[in-house]
């Protein structure tokens, strides 16, 4: 009886498997799995038709198993990208879905007009996850996913690899779908994202792109990024080459901190009631330390009381550096650091609620930077040059 | 007589009851209808809920802990009460459906875009069914499996230790709620404690000294993984972003990228079918004690497939999740007044009965 019983089970969970089987196929060789996807505005060429209709160019890139990285790039002119999908789809011999997606990559133009739509379908997408990376492209986004680079592999698979490192090294910080649709809804802070472009042979980081609400407005060298990053977030390591000034007549000397972990605290001080930007004192303390491995200057860094010479140098260069960025900054009227929500912290919901953050508040804001830079180590080497000793 | 149950499993029984696929919006619906630093307002709701599981212990005290059909029985006619308990078992079993339908509709947007909905929920109401087949005190024991699944989960929290930031809490407490304040919105987020009404059907299956001990530990249990849950999205979503997602805690584990691993939200929502499931059960174990009185003479076998087949034909009235979405919240609004007003109701007959007890003179129990 029992046996029966757990025969008719087992068939009957056999039955619902290989039923279950028979929808919802995902044979992985029928699949196009796109990895890196790039939206702009078709080419500006004066009468072009699709221009007038606000149409929007986008290009996949597909990676393919045989042979070795290659891949398999398609664009077209759509309403929008999941239109541009279905188009896409007539032409492939694969069907196209969204699951694998690794970055989104959008051209600097097309970032100026906004791109909270495009980043809308990206976000609501089931099939896509929180993790995409949001790149911006200065220049055309679709003819960079378009170049084969020579020495790389596909890519795709190059800007996925390019934008881990950086962010490893702390040169761009991080900006994904989540983190974009956070600090969008967010009224207190503005989104990042880090800025790509193609060079002769390569691709390479061309700083960060600053946004007001989900316009593009600004960008950040990137001999200006570990600056940036101080600000933005605690971070764990870093370089950074700093240039200080000489002795008087003397030329500039040259620093460069390895492995630079720094933590900041901002605070804001505000008077109330908020009317304009100088009722608001935001207050930035950074802690820096690092590891000196190569310095042209004439101190001994041996003694610790040269090494507190320096250090106060380059305490004075953090200051003076990363207020002059944030006054730049303040200027276009983005907040990527969050000064919005320690303001918010300190005043009443309907008076936030009312606050023009940006456009009144914003500009007029007075900041002050305390930093605190110590020198971790020095390397392995004792000695200095002794014949400069001299 | 058949063993009975410790509060033990009863504290999971209640905590996997509670917990069903509303766990998904959970955090949204705390944003949406109490506004900044919800969470301070579910653990007030957590207490209304405690009341009411002390209402229902007074029931337990003042009617010896018999059963509350036994209660009912003793002072309203049969046939009046037959209707009731039939209405109220088809209650149960839509509850139940809808509960499993919401599900499936999410696991199909997630998952199964072409699967047929039916299909999937007929085979989550098959294992429901076993689960029903096997009786209240093994559903506990197997409770107890799929409970430390759901628990072992909060593990996952610390991934998100970088991204998390108090500030993101606010300052303001119950500010840019959706539409204002009102008796209906904080329902709505009442309506996430349902669940542990089942104590009054647990009465004759449970060990005396225990029950109520396993019934609070329960709702403790649920409140704080609840609040953990909440309090980890309050951080790390945007306040506007979280009104504005549907489901975060899909959101949040399709953020975690392992380097084995990524889109963890399927792996993750397919391990939520086992409470999804345990609700159906639960909800259709309710049904049949109902069913039970009015029909004592049928097969329970016979009660059991009626049960679920009910089920299933209910579950394929919503077919899109907007009305899904709409037929539970007025359920669940319904079992929450009903969690309430039955107490109240065995309170008011037990109250008569134990007058009329103490005119006569007492008559033994």
């Amino acid at each position: 009886m029992m046996t029966r019983r757990m025969m008719f089970i087992a068939s009957l969970v056999a039955f619902a498997l290989l039923v279950t089987g028979c929808r919802d196929q995902r044979i992985i060789e029928r699949m196009g799995f796109t990895r890196t996807v790039a939206f702009d505005l078709p080419p500006d060429d004066g009468e072009s038709q699709d221009q007038k209709d606000k149409m929007l160019r986008v290009t996949l890139s597909i990676p393919k198993a045989q042979p070795e990285n290659s891949r398999i790039v398609l664009t077209t002119t759509a309403h929008s990208s999941k239109e541009a999908r279905v188009i896409v789809s007539r032409k492939n011999n694969r069907r196209i879905v969204s699951g694998q997606l690794r970055s989104a990559l959008f051209g600097s133009r097309l970032a100026k007009e906004g791109l909270w739509k495009y980043i809308d379908t990206l976000v609501r997408d089931p099939s896509i996850g929180s993790k995409v990376n949001v790149v911006i492209v200065s220049g055309n986004a679709n003819a960079l996913l378009e170049r084969d680079f020579k020495q790389y592999p596909s890519t795709g698979e190059y800007i996925d690899d390019l934008l881990r490192n950086a962010s490893g090294l702390t040169e761009i910080p991080q900006a994904n779908l989540h983190t974009f649709a956070r600090d969008y809804f967010d009224k207190g802070v503005d989104p990042v994202a880090p800025l790509l472009k193609e060079d002769k042979q390569t691709l390479s980081v061309d700083g960060i792109a600053l946004f007001r609400s989900d316009r593009y407005v600004g960008r950040i060298p990137p001999t200006k990024s570990l600056l940036f990053s101080f600000l933005h977030d605690n971070i764990a390591t870093g370089e950074i080459v700093m240039k200080l000034p000489g002795a008087e007549g003397a030329k500039d000397e040259m620093i460069m901190l390895s492995f630079v972990a720094s933590k900041r605290k901002i605070t804001a001080k505000v008077r109330k009631p908020v009317r304009s930007g100088d009722d608001v004192a935001i207050d930035i303390r950074l802690r820096i330390s690092g590891e000196v491995l190569e310095y042209t200057g004439k101190l001994n860094l041996q003694k610790t009381e040269d090494q507190l010479v320096l250090e106060k140098q380059m305490k004075a260069y953090v200051e003076k550096e990363t207020k002059t960025l944030i006054e730049e900054i303040l200027k276009l009227k983005s907040d990527p650091f969050g000064f919005g929500k320690k303001v918010r912290n300190q005043i009443s919901y309907r008076e936030w609620d009312k606050l023009q953050w940006h456009d009144a508040i914003l500009p007029g804001v007075s900041v002050q930077v305390h930093a605190d830079v110590k020198v971790k180590d020095i390397g392995k080497l004792q000695e200095a040059d002794p014949v400069d000793e001299e | 007589m058949q063993e009975k149950l410790h509060g033990y499993h009863i504290a999971l029984i209640v905590y996997m009851l509670e917990l069903d696929v509303t766990v998904f919006s959970l955090p949204r619906i705390v944003a949406e209808n109490l506004g900044t630093n919800g969470w301070i307002g579910l653990i007030l709701l957590a207490f209304v809920a405690v009341c009411n599981i002390a209402l229902i212990q007074l029931v337990y005290r003042a009617g010896k802990g018999r059963s509350i059909y036994e209660i009912a029985e003793q002072s309203i006619p049969k046939l009046l009460l037959y209707p009731v308990y039939l209405l109220l078992a088809i209650f149960w079993i839509g509850l139940g459906s809808f509960i499993g339908k919401k599900y499936v509709l999410i696991y199909q947007m997630i998952s199964f875009p072409t699967t047929s909905a039916s299909l999937l929920y007929i085979s989550i109401a098959l294992l429901a069914y076993y689960m029903l087949t096997k009786g209240i005190y093994n559903m506990g024991k197997a409770i107890t499996l799929f409970c430390y699944m759901t628990i072992i989960l909060t593990v996952l929290l610390f991934y998100y230790t970088n991204d998390w930031e108090l500030s993101r809490f606010t300052t303001y407490l119950f500010q840019g709620a959706a539409e204002g304040h009102s008796f209906k919105n904080w329902l709505e987020v009442y309506t996430i404690f349902v669940g542990y009404e089942i104590t009054l059907f647990l009465f004759p299956y449970s060990d005396k000294k225990t029950l109520f001990k396993g019934v609070y530990c329960g709702q403790i249990l649920n409140l704080t993984i609840y609040l953990i849950l909440i309090m980890l999205c309050f951080g790390f979503f945007s306040f506007e972003q979280l009104k504005s997602i549907m489901y975060p805690v899909i959101n949040l584990l399709s953020y975690i990228e392992l380097p084995f691993l990524n889109r963890l939200e399927n792996l993750v929502f397919t391990l939520f079918l086992f409470s999804n499931v345990i609700s159906i059960a639960l909800f259709s174990w309710m049904a049949l004690t109902a069913t039970q009185r009015v029909f004592p003479r049928v097969k329970l076998r016979f009660l059991e497939l009626g049960i679920l087949a009910l089920s299933v034909g209910i579950s394929f009235y919503p077919s899109i999740l907007r009305d899904s979405e709409k037929l539970l919240r007025y359920a669940m609004y319904g079992e929450a007044g009903l969690a309430f007003m039955l107490p109240l109701l065995l309170l008011a007959l037990l109250f008569f009965q134990n007058k009329k007890a103490g005119g006569n003179g007492g008559t033994p129990a």
